[in-house]
């Protein structure tokens, strides 16, 4: 068991011709340090994230698993700015998210961040193509079409894009969720169980079209799942138990997932 | 059942607390209307019991009792009086202890701005001051009685709204040039300092008798009986001994006479402003509906759930409908109490403008209380009956299904056809009291059902209709396009509450076109029949002094003053106005061109009437027409029809013959026509310096009419458009509701909305221009339904409005004030959904 998660980056950046400024190549896409999230006090407080520091290496696609209480959730809403943590620096592409006001906050997230979560991704009174521009709208910028046009074709969605929501599939309205959160190029998308309301067979083509956006175009990926299949398609698993990161594992396949889960279990 | 009752209520309670405020708005409203009238009533009925005090018997001239068909004013005239000598009479008798004449007139008192004061309002009275103070009503509040000509006592009310004091020197009016007189003394009666606003003058004894028109005669004598002498008695001893020229009264006979007189004008008042009321209640009743329908709409599972373990439909729309009537119950209740507040207010704002009213505490009849809890229920049941009923169709087996359950679609087919009825009967009961002369209940429940009918069609239109309203917002930016889009989700929703608002702004509307179109056809009227170079209209009851018709025809500049006797009378199976003059100033003043007979022939006495009137009832010249006049039915000569487009009267009748038949009637109105040679400017110069004494008529020229005339239409306006502000307050606490509620619904949504990088402003920005929309949905539908319920009124006959005018500056107004009510409305709820933690929106249900 490994003791210090920092991670290595597992591979060059390959992000080519539209990768982010400078800024961005020596630092990790997000991290965190001495991290801790509180709930309740006195006697009944609970300690959700129980101090974790890690790195998210840009490029990288990582699983965060654990059991129910074991802080995954929260670790993730830290990260992505959900949630404010107790103590401790959450820093999303070097940007130290603990001197953002509200307003700021949800800027970064607009511009910087995606989301996939687990079901009511869209809003419903738009249109496909209107929720995947929804963030680049909010921010009054004009959407780079040929970034749009490639995102759509490698998600399938072309012929999808006048239909709102009740009329689109579940595994289609996670498809639009995972362009809208790819559309803005942010640092770092997050996902809270993508997958978790879809059948086996969306579902693996979900994690198959998250696998090639880490790929293909280079982005960021930090996922929390139940799944080990899906754990199996990121670069690397954290196991997280009673808040704190317990292990750490590279290039995992389904067995060796099951097989961590049974240690820690036992 | 009343379990599930009770624990709905509780579980909703924030949701059923806008709903209770609605039932309590409009309930408190009706039930302070009423509260109000009884209170007048009853003060009224103190008053005139304090006012009789002592007296016992009244002694007046036969016949001159005020009754209710004339208001209790005469109908110009001189009064009957009684001999001076009479009092004397009264006072040998041996059942009399005291006994005082009165002599009562009128004198208008001429404000510090130098307009009369009361002009055609409250009533202006004078009196002497009586020798005996145990029989007069008035009682001293400071200074003294009057003494001697030039000296006056004034109600302390007026003394205190003109901001006079004791020793003021002030200007008054009786039947001629203004006066100066110095106020001695202030007075009130009973505990009252003004009553009603009328303004008071008392003389005294021999300053009345020679001012106040009745040479020295006195209205009535009051009479105290002697001791130990039965007033019922005393009663019998006066009308044995004084004969048949006078009638005697006991102190309640006139009191009961009194109270008989002013009922009327109670009523017009209670009713006026229960009208109102109810206009309140039935945009409540929309609120309700609204909040029913999304507060059900979110327990559909709940409701699933029950039937799943065996609630029947009935059971669960029992419960429903029993949670309304609860809230009916509870908000009548509240709503009588707040008729407190209301009819409180009502008196402390008639105060402010200088009106006090008699009643000084408010009279709470169990009626009140019983209309306001029924009115209450009965409301919040019926709006609750659709919602529920739609409710309780929910299948059990949602219950189990993680879907999100949505009501079961409604019959649209239904709605429609039910909508399109009640357009239909509605506009058939307003067509009936508009041109088939039904009552005014066939009215109001007609506009009720167009309405319901609108509301109930909207929510097809709601979608297409909003989309372009919303545009502006929408080209605005994302939250304008959300806003748009959340306006357009749910078309009934939207529909509902924008109906409230409609309600209000078509009545605006409608009465601003009523009101337009009616200074319109007045503007051209007084455009094309202003033959005359001016025009001396009276400023008060009183009328135009004969001193004034005199003072023009004295000037050099004036070659014509023709006074104009309008009155109603009785003439075939109508009762029209009638334009009393004399012949040879008809002649001099008017240009007409007979249609048929000769305008000449007028000068024979006789009749000149307008085409229109003659063609429907089929007259023409040298037919006669039986008028009703005092002395008895005369059968009048027509000698001319002419073109009376533009006169507001279809009836000319020569002086002559209506005086010789006992006609009287007070001169309001005088033609003026400048001699050869004198301009406009130098002639109205001319007659106002003439005039200069005479504060109690107005010199107009044509455009200063068509103003003056414009003025007092603006001040009705104005006052009922302040009472429809009542039923758009109703309607923005609807907005306020419903959006309250949406953005509950939607809190995962916002949730959603402000993760992917929504701002707080932004989602405030959203709520609020949704709010914007949804008024100006009002706005449109008001102001299409409004416009032509202001064509069908102007197409009335009766209101002879030839001309329909769209007054599109008050038009706009309105919409503006409808998209600042939807701002204000949006405020609450915007910053509700603003406030959502991004986090706990996201996970919730």
């Amino acid at each position: 068991m490994s003791s210090d998660p920092t991670p290595e980056p597992t591979r060059p950046d390959p992000r080519g011709d539209h990768a982010e400024p400078a800024r961005a190549i020596d630092r990790p896409a997000a991290e965190t340090v001495d991290l801790v999230r509180t709930y309740g006090d006195g006697d009944a407080v609970v300690r959700a994230v129980d101090g974790i520091s890690l790195q998210v290496p840009r490029g990288s696609f990582v699983a965060v698993m654990g059991p129910s209480g074991s802080g995954k959730s929260t670790l993730l809403h830290c990260l992505a700015g959900l949630d404010r943590p107790t103590s401790g620096t959450v820093r999303i592409g070097g940007t130290d998210l603990d001197l953002l006001k509200d307003k700021a906050l949800t800027v970064l997230r607009r511009d910087r961040v995606g989301f996939v979560f687990q079901a009511f991704n869209l809003v419903p009174t738009l249109t496909a193509q209107e929720n995947i521009l929804l963030p680049l709208k909010l921010g009054r910028r004009a959407p780079d079409a040929e970034w749009f046009d490639r995102i759509i074709d490698q998600l399938g969605l072309r012929d999808r894009l006048a239909h709102r929501p009740p009329e689109l599939s579940g595994g289609q309205q996670q498809r639009v969720a995972v362009a809208r959160a790819l559309v803005t190029r942010p640092d770092i998308v997050f996902g809270d169980e993508p997958t978790g309301n879809l059948d086996r067979a969306s579902g693996t083509e979900l994690l198959a079209l998250l696998r090639r956006s880490v790929d293909e175009f280079g982005q960021t990926i930090v996922m929390v799942t139940h799944d080990p299949a899906a754990a199996a398609a990121a670069d690397r698993v954290w196991f997280l138990a009673d808040g704190r990161v317990v292990d750490d594992v590279s290039a995992p396949t389904v067995d060796r997932v099951l097989e961590r889960i049974r240690d820690l279990e036992g | 059942m009343w379990t599930l009752t009770w624990k709905g209520l509780l579980a909703n309670r924030a949701r059923f607390l806008l709903t209770g405020l609605a039932v309590v708005l409009g309930t408190g409203f009706v039930a302070g209307a009423l509260t109000f009238g009884d209170t007048l009533e009853q003060g009224f009925e103190d008053l005139f019991t304090s006012i009789v005090g002592e007296t016992d018997a009244v002694v007046r001239p036969a016949g001159s009792g005020a009754s209710a068909e004339d208001g209790g004013f005469a109908d110009g005239g001189p009064p009957q009086t009684l001999d001076p000598e009479l009092v004397m009479d009264v006072r040998a008798l041996d059942a009399v202890r005291v006994a005082e004449g009165e002599i009562e007139g009128m004198a208008v008192l001429i404000g510090d701005d130098g307009e009369p004061i009361g002009q055609f309002g409250p009533p202006t009275l004078a009196y002497n001051v009586f020798d005996n103070d145990e029989l007069d009503p008035a009682e001293l509040r400071a200074g003294r009685w009057p003494q001697v000509a030039g000296e006056i006592a004034i109600d302390a009310g007026t003394a205190g709204s003109e901001d006079w004091s004791i020793g003021d020197e002030v200007g008054v009016v009786f039947d001629g040039p203004v006066e100066r007189a110095e106020i001695v003394g202030t007075f009130g009666v009973g505990e009252l300092d003004n009553l009603a606003g009328a303004s008071i003058v008392l003389l005294d004894a021999a300053t009345a008798a020679d001012r106040l028109g009745t040479d020295g005669r006195y209205t009535s004598i009051y009479a105290a009986a002697a001791t130990g002498t039965d007033p019922d008695d005393l009663v019998d001893t006066l009308t044995t001994a004084l004969g048949d020229d006078v009638e005697v009264l006991t102190a309640e006979e006139i009191a009961d006479e009194d109270q008989a007189a002013i009922a009327p004008f109670i009523e017009i008042f209670s009713t006026v402003l229960l009208v109102f009321a109810v206009i309140a209640l039935l945009v409540g009743g929309f609120l309700i509906f609204n909040t029913f329908t999304i507060v059900l709409a979110g327990r559909l599972k709940e409701l699933a759930l029950l039937r799943a373990v065996g609630a029947g439909r009935a059971q669960l729309l029992s419960a429903v409908l029993g949670e309304a009537a609860v809230v009916g119950v509870v908000g009548g209740a509240l709503g009588a109490a707040f008729g407190l507040v209301v009819a409180f207010a009502l008196q402390a704002l008639l105060g402010v403008i200088g009106i006090e009213l008699p009643g000084d505490s408010l009279v709470i009849l169990p009626r009140t209380i019983i209309v306001s809890v029924a009115l209450g229920a009965v409301i919040t049941v019926l709006a609750s009956l659709v919602p529920a009923r739609r409710a309780v169709q929910v299948p059990p087996v949602a219950a189990l299904t993680e879907v999100a359950v949505a009501a079961p679609a409604g019959r649209g087919i239904l709605r429609t056809v039910a909508g399109v009825v009640l357009l239909v009967a509605g506009s058939v009961g307003m067509g009936a009291t508009l041109f088939g002369g039904a009552g005014a209940a066939s009215l109001g429940a007609g506009a009720v059902a167009i309405f319901l009918g609108v509301a109930a069609l909207a929510s097809l239109i709601a979608r297409p209709v909003t989309s372009v309203l919303g545009w502006p917002a929408a080209r605005a930016g994302m939250s304008g396009e959300l806003a748009r889009a959340n306006a357009m989700r749910n078309p009934r929703r939207t529909a509902a509450t924008a109906s409230a608002l409609m309600i209000g702004l078509a009545l605006v509307a409608f009465v601003s076109i009523f009101s337009a179109s009616l200074q319109a056809t007045i503007d051209g009227a007084i455009e094309r029949s202003f033959v005359v170079d001016a025009f001396v209209q009276a400023g008060t009851v009183g009328g135009v002094p004969q001193q004034v018709t005199d003072e023009l025809d004295a000037l050099t500049e004036v070659e014509v003053a023709a006074p104009v006797r309008a009155t109603q009378l009785p003439i075939g199976d109508g009762n029209p106005t009638v334009a009393v003059m004399a012949p040879e100033d008809v002649l001099a003043v008017f240009d007409f061109e007979a249609v048929d007979g000769e305008v000449a022939g007028f000068t024979e006495g006789g009749m000149i009437v307008a085409e229109s009137t003659a063609d429907a009832r089929g007259l023409s010249a040298g037919d006669t027409v039986t008028v009703g006049l005092p002395d008895g039915e005369v059968d009048v000569t027509v000698r001319a029809v002419i073109d009376g487009s533009g006169l507001d009267t279809s009836w000319f009748l020569d002086l002559d013959t209506f005086a010789a038949n006992g006609g009287e009637a007070t001169v309001f109105n005088l033609y003026v026509q400048f001699a050869d040679g004198v301009g406009a400017e130098a002639g109205i110069t001319a007659v106002e310096t003439a005039l200069a004494d005479f504060p109690q008529v107005g010199v107009f020229d044509q455009a200063g009419l068509a103003e003056a005339i414009g003025a007092q239409l603006d001040q009705l306006l104005g006052v009922v458009v302040a009472l429809l502000a009542l039923s758009v307050l109703v309607a923005l606490l609807g907005i306020v509701n419903t959006l309250a509620l949406s953005v509950v619904e939607r809190t995962r949504e916002i949730g959603l909305l402000r993760a992917v990088g929504m701002t707080r402003s932004q989602v405030r920005s959203m709520v609020r221009k949704e709010a914007v929309t949804v008024a100006l949905l009002g706005a449109a539908l008001g102001l299409a339904l409004g416009i032509p319920f202001g064509a069908a009124f102007t197409s009335v006959e009766a209101f002879n409005i030839d001309t329909f005018a769209l007054p599109w500056l008050q038009l706009g107004i309105g919409v503006v004030v409808a998209v600042l009510a939807g701002l204000v409305a949006g405020v609450i709820p915007a910053r509700r959904a603003a406030r959502m933690d991004v986090l706990r929106a996201l996970q919730s249900d």
